[in-house]
């Protein structure tokens, strides 16, 4: 679709490298560290730019170079280790309390990172990717390969989740203390 | 909290990602313009979602890794357009190889002038009264060839074999049959077709034979040439045999020679 080598090439840089910044963010905080998150940017970026042919110009660059990078990054993980098996909540009894968690009074930069980091990961992947970098729904489904509901169910739990976890965490006189919630007291959630 | 409430909270963070239809927007707004407790939760959401985003902010040299990323994307273009190019090599040796193989199976235009040639060098230099020597053909003659007398015969008509023999001429090795009647002199060579294209119509086509014949006249002499799978057969003559059908019936022995080979 881009005729020439060197279209193919400009049309690449003008659409896809605008989106490092945020990318490398995401890609930093996946892997935990900044040199780690450099090296998987640039192995999603090189990814990116052998099946470029295949992008549709006009359509969602950003969502399509997620989508790379959350693809590149499981896949290194397999490469690593065999990573425990998300088990996820039990949708009919938990969501309904994780909904109604209320959030703590006292909120701290140090809580709130701790309790995101208790998350399991494909939780934090899309509180990430919806809540801090501001990709909408749809561009979540379309980065995460799943379908628009599985997204927004996935977020109504994490939230839900991080905010029982701050919960926990708080001092005795926060909300969620006072409320006695801790579905973690009877289930814990591996990641 | 009522029922108002409880569907308040189950959409405020939709409502904080702008993921509302307009309606559920003006809803929520009206809602916690209201009560006061889920007014108070939507502020600490809110709260909750800036820790995040500043918890979360790793700083990061977007410009350097954006260079480190330009500079792999151009090292990966790079190797991707020696391989195209090497790809065109290959594309081209194969095809000039494959070009070379089916010439292989034609007759160059330079062999009309070494056949031509070489029957002047060769043929014309035997005596008159040469009579041809069995023990002497079978000496010169080499494999594959040294049965070529025997299919394509010792006489046909007035014409006699007076000599067999392997000729090499300008890095060629060609089978050689001295043939005389008629007060000319013939050469029949034979040799394994290696270069070389036929001219893109023939002449003719070789009686009770699906192949072409190409003729030509080199150096005054008439040239007849037939190429086939891995041979190719040429006949010198200095004018047109009585009957001319004559030549055909010399050529189309040589033929059923290397139709032999190629079994």
């Amino acid at each position: 679709m881009f005729g020439l080598p060197h279209q193919r090439r400009e049309e690449f840089d003008r659409a896809a490298l605008v989106h490092v910044p945020e990318l490398l963010r995401v890609a930093s905080r996946l892997c935990g560290s900044a040199d780690a998150g450099e090296d998987l940017l640039q192995e999603t970026y090189l990814q990116a730019w052998r099946s470029f042919h295949r992008f549709e110009a006009g359509t969602n660059c950003r969502a399509w170079l997620y989508k790379i990078l959350l693809f590149t990054y499981s896949a290194q993980n397999r490469k690593r280790a065999r990573q425990p098996i998300l088990v996820d909540l039990d949708a009919a009894g938990e969501t309904a309390l994780l909904v109604d968690a209320p959030t703590p009074d006292t909120l701290t930069a140090e809580a709130v990172k701790a309790a995101f980091d208790r998350l399991p990961e494909n939780f934090r992947t899309v509180v990430l990717l919806v809540d801090v970098e501001g990709l909408t729904y749809r561009e979540a489904a379309e980065a995460l390969n799943v379908p628009l509901g599985t997204v927004m169910s996935r977020l109504s739990r994490a939230r839900g989740l991080l905010r029982v976890e701050l919960a926990r965490h708080a001092p005795e006189s926060s909300t969620a203390a006072r409320c006695g919630m801790d579905p973690f007291a009877q289930r814990r959630v591996r990641s | 909290m009522n029922r108002d409430c409880q569907h308040v909270r189950e959409v405020m963070d939709s409502y904080l990602s702008e993921e509302l239809s307009v309606e559920t927007n003006h809803g929520v707004l009206r809602h916690v313009a209201e009560c006061r407790d889920c007014a108070a939760e939507l502020k600490r959401r809110q709260r909750l979602r800036t820790l995040l985003s500043e918890t979360l902010d790793v700083a990061v040299d977007a410009d350097r890794v954006r260079a480190r990323i330009t500079h792999a994307v151009d090292r990966e273009q790079r190797s991707w357009v020696r391989v195209a190019r090497l790809g065109v090599v290959a594309a081209t040796l194969v095809i000039a190889v494959a070009v070379a193989y089916l010439a292989g199976r034609r007759v160059d235009a330079a062999a009309y002038d070494d056949s031509a040639a070489d029957h002047i060098a060769c043929a014309l230099a035997y005596p008159e009264g040469t009579a041809y020597d069995p023990n002497r053909a079978a000496q010169n003659l080499v494999p594959p060839f040294e049965q070529i007398v025997d299919v394509v015969g010792l006489s046909h008509g007035v014409y006699h074999v007076i000599d067999a023999h392997m000729c090499p001429f300008k890095g060629r090795n060609y089978a050689h049959l001295v043939i005389r009647g008629e007060g000319q002199t013939l050469s029949l060579f034979a040799e394994r077709a290696g270069r070389g294209a036929l001219p893109a119509t023939p002449t003719t086509v070789l009686a009770g034979d699906a192949l072409d014949v190409h003729a030509t006249a080199r150096l005054g002499y008439w040239i007849s040439a037939v190429a086939m799978r891995d041979y190719r057969v040429f006949l010198v003559s200095e004018r047109p045999t009585n009957p001319p059908d004559l030549a055909q019936d010399i050529l189309r022995s040589a033929v059923r020679f290397v139709h032999g080979l190629e079994k």
